[in-house]
């Protein structure tokens, strides 16, 4: 039983170390692993500046996304009791979404790098992130702060569809670029701007472990192990906020991963156990986003696939099969 | 030595226009060791008197100690210390193992991350030997009948290793032979450990033979507490069993039900 279980993790860790090296191979140009180290003559100059300004921002942006954004559904999952929640749920990536399409398409800035559109994201998931807050402390119940949540994200989608109305064609192009999400417009000076929200949020992950399993049996069952439901409630929101929020505001809204790999986590090592789960879920939702960003450059293909169609085309039948399974069990939560 | 106190507790909380007081003005002393079963109809405020009791109920009025603390002064997070709580519902969950479950109960003792160890895992194994569940321990709870999942729980109540264990109606949904073996379970448990157990039930018959002493609680707020003797010819139990159908006769509950 240990033994197999160490298995497991030997085998994610394998895989996820095989993916991150395919992720910084796959790309337009071939770069030579051996040039990149070598500081001597010309052509190896060229590939070490694709390494660090290309590739390695964009694989460890795509580590970094796919384990917060696992680990936001699996938060989420938890929080509502719901198998079909995720990152998304909480209407903090649609706060995102309302802001970018404002700067694209409102055609009140005549500018938009990639810049404006990573502040305006954050300052959009954060707006709908302390409305949440607010809600959660208001309502007594978790069903309220959900359906809030879906309607802010109807709210915001309203908004979004008339702007792109009005848009100018370069605007609406540029907001649907943004839609189809990306792991690759971070230059390695972004990235640190990327990583340190996510960092810091991350390193708070751990400490939930064990309010999330006193959680699993309800918040007043959470609340006769001790634990206060209402902060867990507050600090689950806040730290899946930041984590959405970053990924969107960078990134593009990225379906599926935070969906699926809490579940595909469950599948692996059949257990409700945080404990397993949380670190579970931080390999999975790296290896699905790498994978994911991989397919997206397979060679042959002349230019990159949106991350979203690649994300959805996996996502959605992994999605579909956890529901006939569940139908079989009765259960799934 | 009292194992928890009550003081003119009153209970209150508004629905709609109207401020509901299922509890009022309820005093209750329960020693070290007692089996107590506190029965009424649906609706007399046992759920909310029990909570109350483990401290999960804000009270209007009145005082509740345990042992010698004031439950006001001590806080949430060394309650679980004290008292462990069932209540009348839970949530499967898929994938959850029973001795996953049953650690649960060692939450309060554990340390920040939540790890379980080795010495923890015992106490959750032997939780489980007491209930009969001792070879259930890598069982999915989503897979165990009613029964089963009851006896679970409770070995995870036990495993929290409580003075005083306080549960809502823990044998709803169960088949009559299973919810005896669960209430004959509280009251070994409550004769072996010495723990101080307070417990609602629908079952009358059961109650009038294996409890200490008996609560009932009326339909508007009123209480009477007494041995089993005492409880069958007083006031309340004739309110409670309310026809002619239902009577206690030498401590056994009949059923007066012929052909019509």
């Amino acid at each position: 039983m240990t033994q197999s279980l160490s298995v497991k993790w030997i085998v994610l860790i394998v895989v996820l170390a095989a993916l991150t090296l395919a992720s910084i191979m796959s790309g337009s140009v071939t770069i030579n692993m051996s040039q990149v180290f070598e500081f001597s003559d010309e052509s190896s100059g060229f590939s070490r500046m694709i390494f660090l300004e290309s590739r390695l921002p964009r694989t460890l942006t795509a580590i970094l996304a796919g384990a917060s954004l696992s680990v936001s559904g699996l938060f989420m999952q938890t929080l509502f009791r719901n198998p079909l929640a995720g990152p998304s749920v909480l209407g903090v990536s649609s706060g995102a979404s309302l802001m970018v399409a404002f700067l694209t398409m409102s055609g009140i800035f005549q500018v938009i790098t990639s810049f404006h559109l990573v502040i305006g994201g954050i300052i959009g998931s954060l707006l709908v992130l302390s409305i949440l807050v607010l809600i959660a402390k208001k309502f007594r119940d978790l069903t309220s702060v959900l359906i809030v949540g879906i309607m802010l994200s109807f709210f915001t989608s309203a908004i979004v569809s008339f702007l792109s109305s009005i848009a100018s064609t370069s605007g609406l192009k540029a907001f649907v670029f943004w839609g189809f999400g990306s792991f690759a417009d971070l230059g390695s000076s972004q990235l640190a701007y990327f990583s340190i929200p996510l960092f810091i949020s991350l390193l708070a992950v751990p400490f939930f472990m064990k309010g999330l399993n006193a959680l699993l049996l309800g918040e007043p069952h959470a609340k006769s192990l001790g634990v206060n439901p209402l902060n867990l409630r507050r600090n689950l929101i806040v730290v899946t906020g930041v984590l959405t929020g970053t990924v969107t505001a960078f990134c593009g809204p990225i379906a599926f991963i935070g969906l699926a790999a809490p579940h595909v986590a469950r599948l692996v090592f059949r257990t409700a156990n945080h404990r397993t789960l949380i670190p579970a879920s931080l390999i999975l939702g790296s290896i699905i986003a790498l994978l994911c960003d991989v397919i997206a450059r397979l060679p042959g293909l002349d230019y990159a696939l949106p991350l979203n169609t690649v994300c959805a085309l996996m996502g959605a039948p992994v999605v579909i099969y956890l529901i006939f399974k569940g139908r079989n069990k009765k259960m799934i939560f | 030595m009292n194992q928890l106190s009550a003081k003119n507790i009153t209970i209150a909380y508004q629905s709609g226009r109207n401020l509901i007081e299922p509890v009022k003005d309820l005093s209750l002393e329960v020693s070290q060791g007692e089996l107590l079963f506190v029965i009424g109809v649906n609706g007399s405020g046992k759920s909310t008197l029990l909570r109350a009791l483990a401290g999960l109920q804000e009270l209007k009025s009145g005082e509740i100690h345990w042992s010698e603390e004031l439950l006001k002064d001590i806080p949430i997070d060394h309650r679980p210390l004290k008292t462990a709580y069932m209540f009348s519902q839970y949530n499967r969950v898929e994938g959850m193992k029973v001795l996953d479950l049953v650690a649960l109960g060692r939450h309060p003792y554990t340390g920040r991350f939540g790890k379980v160890r080795d010495k923890d895992l015992d106490i959750c194994h032997r939780s489980l030997q007491k209930v009969g569940l001792a070879n259930y321990a890598d069982r999915n709870t989503a897979s165990l009948s009613d029964g089963e999942f009851k006896k679970a729980l409770l070995a995870k109540l036990l495993a929290q290793d409580c003075p005083l264990m306080i549960l809502d109606e823990p044998t709803t949904h169960l088949d009559l032979p299973s919810e005896l073996g669960f209430i004959k379970l509280l009251k070994s448990e409550s004769r072996k450990s010495g723990r101080t157990i307070i417990t609602s039930t629908h079952n009358l018959q059961a109650a009038l033979k294996l409890a200490d002493r008996i609560l009932i609680l009326g339909k508007n707020s009123e209480h009477s507490i007494g041995n089993s003797e005492q409880i069958a010819s007083s006031e309340l139990m004739c309110q409670f069993l309310q026809s002619n159908e239902l009577a206690i006769k030498d401590g056994n509950l009949i059923y007066n039900v012929g052909d019509e």
